[in-house]
């Protein structure tokens, strides 16, 4: 009996001092509680209770997150691109990346640069590139895990002016392309304005509040690869807007434009990364289907039967 | 790369990263697995067709055949259970594919 009692007291002790190794690595002293004097056990637990008080309140006071920001400058050339790294006291500091971009570039580093305008999601000035995903720096939430730092990049695969600004200049051109404004053929029915069902109107919801922030179209894989052909999901949902919107008249022409050769529609691979990354929750991937399936179906029988015949030689 | 802000400057301009950062979402692996499986099929087969087909039973009176034969017949079973998994899940996703694609055929249209 006295052998199993010293093996058993033996294994308490080395299985108590690597549990203490374990959970307290740094200190091994801990505090001083003369009440519980020859309660080793209740000394022991009151030491852990003091430790991990110790570093809740630490934490509370002192939320540092790491940031890591995509650097580079036109005027050192020489300098490669590079992830800086900024610590911000999350507590001090508002809720969102912008509010963090703009603690960084008021207090620490004021060479930081980036777009922003509106704060509050609609201008589409900030996207960026945040944890990987792109989305409008004002209303990305910082993630408070403060233990990985946030890898904020421009947006990817676009040429880079300074730090976070990017040369849009491709983009707006290719909006433009697919010519965003009314286009009629017979003036207004009564003399005044051009009139619209409910149901007409509604067939418009999701698509004009694009606000061009870019996130979309620079998350696409085909639009990194083939920029200047493809037109991106941006502006293939804004092409959409205006076919699907019945006071239009042109809606044959717009989707003839469109479909004229096979890079400017039809190099979406319905990849899908631009619904899954928009700030705004809308759904370019559904609209160019909408549209691949509009121009599917308008091209009406008798006319491919007759260009078959006139490709086999027949007059 | 190069581009003319004014005539006496010359600004190499880098390219953003992309691939490297962006993260990996289920949307995006999706197509570009299905794309890699399909390559990795297309091999097979035309390997398949060059070795078994076209290459004859003269062959097997060929030490060497015989002897490559039986030190890779381990290998054949897992590049079998390769191919039977690349075969599968591109047959899944290219039926998810078309389901996806030609899902505005059957509804009713505005014009």
């Amino acid at each position: 009996m006295s052998k199993m009692s010293w093996i058993k007291d033996g294994y308490k002790k080395v299985s108590d001092a690597v549990v203490r190794k374990i959970e307290n690595p740094a200190k091994s002293g801990g505090g001083h509680f003369p009440t519980l004097e020859g309660h080793a056990a209740a000394q022991r637990h009151a030491e852990q209770v003091l430790e991990t008080h110790g570093a809740l309140r630490e934490k509370m006071n002192n939320l540092k997150k790491e940031f890591k920001i995509y650097r580079w400058s036109p005027d050192h050339l020489h300098r490669k691109p590079f992830l800086q790294s900024y610590f911000v006291d999350l507590s001090k500091c508002g809720p969102m990346v912008l509010d963090v971009l703009q603690k960084i570039k008021g207090e620490e580093d004021s060479s930081l640069s980036y777009r922003r305008s509106c704060r509050e999601g609609i201008c589409g000035s900030c996207a960026m590139n945040i944890d990987g995903t792109n989305t409008v720096a004002c209303l990305k939430p910082i993630d408070a895990d403060t233990s990985k730092p946030t890898v904020i990049t421009p947006l990817p695969h676009m040429y880079v002016i300074k730090d976070l600004v990017v040369d849009l200049t491709n983009f707006y051109q290719q909006y433009k392309s697919i010519e965003p404004w009314l286009k009629t053929k017979k003036p207004p029915p009564d003399g005044r304005e051009y009139r619209q069902s409910i149901a007409e109107r509604k067939r418009l919801d999701g698509l004009y509040e694009c606000i061009l922030c870019a996130c979309c179209s620079t998350s696409c894989p085909s639009y990194w690869w083939n920029p200047e052909q493809f037109h991106g999901p941006a502006a293939l949902l804004h092409a959409y807007r205006w076919i699907t919107d019945s006071r239009d008249d042109f809606t044959d022409e717009r989707l003839q434009a469109l479909t004229e050769d096979e890079t400017r529609l039809y190099r979406c691979r319905t990849i899908k990364n631009c619904t899954a990354t928009c700030p705004k929750s809308l759904n370019p991937a559904n609209a160019i289907n909408k549209m691949k399936t509009k121009h599917l179906l308008s091209q009406p029988v008798e006319k491919t039967e007759d260009q078959i015949g006139r490709a086999f030689g027949e007059s | 790369m190069k581009k003319k802000i004014q005539p006496k400057m010359n600004i190499l301009r880098p390219l953003s990263p992309h691939l490297p950062i962006y993260k990996p979402q289920l949307t995006s692996t999706f197509p570009i697995s299905h794309r890699i499986s399909g390559a990795f099929l297309a091999t097979i087969l035309f390997f398949f067709y060059l070795l078994c087909l076209k290459i004859g039973l003269i062959c097997f009176t060929y030490e060497n055949v015989c002897q490559l034969i039986f030190y890779s017949s381990k290998l054949i079973l897992i590049s079998v259970e390769i191919t039977a998994l690349a075969l599968s899940y591109h047959i899944y996703n290219g039926v998810r594919h078309l389901l996806t694609d030609f899902s505005g055929f059957g509804r009713k249209r505005w014009k």
